[in-house]
């Protein structure tokens, strides 16, 4: 084997060629390489038979009925316009074993077969203007059902994105061990609530906003959990999700009372007191 | 079901060419598995693969005349015609259209073909090439091979650079041939 066809077979362009990746130029190259070289054409082969192989093995038994039902449709096809590049072909077996009666009728049976097919020709014209007025009647119609089903499959996907959140809250609002712990508005700060959903076994917690005013861009709310008297930041939250969404907040295992207070963006270490505005004792 | 005679394929493409019976029921027998498998490689939707391997059939039966085997192996020739009704069934806007609305309907539909594909196949055989070829190998031969991508779309599918999708596509093909020995 010379150094170029190695080379070439190395180069990995066979490869592409057989996945039918190559390009147009690729592709010539290669067949024409496969003419030429016996190596080629044996790579090319042995390539081909691997895929063979591996699609052979993953081969899957159509349904039964399926066999009888293609045998039907491969003996009427050929009537059907389908496809203008086998038709000479189908067509012809079917004429040759029945020439020798055709041409014992002789004349006549042609002349007849010629009227009878001008007739069905002028017919089938006349379906043919009436067909594609009618076509073109339910093409209109067709598309305005796409394009409102387009519209129901959208609206579909908000309403099931909205179930699957109110499912996921319901879910979490019933697990077992779950509490709620209702925090309500300090003095300076009456009628105000959010609620903490906490479950000590698995120290989950989730919030859920009530009712508490928007704050300034730079203020965000902290929610803190007091464990053994102390503070402890549960984290910080916006009110930009719907109202009563469920936020999972920092776990915690041992709160007695949960709080919030107002503060800087990003939160602080330790809570601002006079900046308290709901509270609840677990 | 094998059928009792057992034809070369010289002699079916002759008897295909005369269009007879025993050809078709033949060409069925042995290969309808192979070419409904590649085609639910690509639509894993029974009832659309159906319609394809249908259409597959009938181009296959009236190209016959047109099958050269001088350019490869008879299978080769019906496994390109599959693959392509498949091919183009899936871009054709109508089967995208489907798909959507099956999709919100059931997702489960989607699977069925998968299940099924594991009762048939030649279970020992695939396993090991499949436990023989890596993630990223299967697939750059199932995108090439079976569902007809070229090198940018392989590229953009799997995140890689163009140029190392040549040298994966050569290592997977590589590797595919030694197992398959």
């Amino acid at each position: 084997m010379s150094l170029d066809i190695q080379q070439y077979i190395a180069s990995g362009i066979i490869e592409s060629y057989v996945l039918g990746l190559s390009s147009e130029q690729e592709t010539k190259d290669v067949e024409e390489n496969a003419m030429q070289h016996q190596e080629v054409s044996h790579a090319i082969e042995n390539y081909r038979n691997s895929l063979e192989k591996y699609a052979s093995l993953q081969a899957v038994s159509p349904p039964q009925e399926l066999k009888a039902k293609i045998w039907r449709a491969i003996q009427t096809e050929p009537t059907a316009p389908l496809e203008v590049r086998g038709e000479s072909d189908a067509v012809a077996p079917l004429i040759s074993p029945e020439k020798n009666r055709f041409q014992q009728t002789g004349q006549s049976l042609i002349r007849y077969f010629a009227a009878a097919a001008t007739v069905l020709l002028l017919v089938s014209a006349t379906l043919n203007v009436i067909y594609l007025a009618k076509y073109r009647r339910v093409r209109n119609s067709y598309d305005q059902l796409i394009v409102s089903r387009n519209d129901l499959i959208t609206q579909n996907q908000v309403y099931q994105t909205r179930i699957s959140q109110v499912e996921s809250e319901a879910a979490i609002i019933h697990e077992p061990g779950i509490k709620p712990i209702v925090m309500e508005g300090v003095k300076e700060h009456p009628g105000m609530r959010a609620t903490v959903y906490w479950n000590a076994q698995s120290k989950n917690v989730y919030l859920a906003v009530n009712r508490l005013p928007l704050p300034p861009a730079y203020m965000q709310y902290q929610l803190w959990a007091i464990v053994d008297g102390k503070p402890v930041s549960e984290g910080v939250f916006d009110l930009d999700q719907a109202d009563h969404a469920l936020q999972k907040m920092a776990s915690v295992s041992n709160a007695q009372a949960f709080a919030i207070t107002l503060e800087k963006r990003g939160g602080t270490v330790a809570p601002t007191m006079s900046n308290m505005y709901v509270m609840g004792k677990s | 079901m094998p059928a009792s005679i057992k034809y070369s394929e010289n002699d079916l493409v002759v008897l295909l060419k005369d269009k007879d019976e025993k050809a078709f029921s033949y060409l069925y027998d042995n290969y309808s598995g192979a070419l409904y498998g590649v085609i639910l490689k690509v639509i894993p939707e029974e009832e659309a693969a159906r319609d394809i391997l249908q259409e597959a059939f009938v181009k296959i039966w009236r190209n016959i005349n047109g099958y050269d085997k001088l350019r490869g192996k008879l299978f080769t020739w019906m496994l390109n015609i599959a693959r392509n009704c498949a091919i183009d069934a899936l871009r054709s806007k109508r089967y995208r259209n489907d798909q959507k609305i099956r999709q919100l309907d059931n997702n489960v539909n989607l699977n069925v073909a998968y299940l099924s594909v594991s009762q048939n196949v030649d279970h020992l055989g695939l396993k090991t090439v499949l436990a023989s070829l890596n993630e990223e190998q299967r697939r750059i031969i199932d995108l090439a091979y079976f569902k007809g991508y070229t090198q940018e779309e392989i590229a953009r599918e799997m995140d890689m650079p163009l140029g190392t999708v040549k040298t994966r596509v050569r290592n997977a093909l590589i590797q595919l041939k030694d197992i398959l020995k």
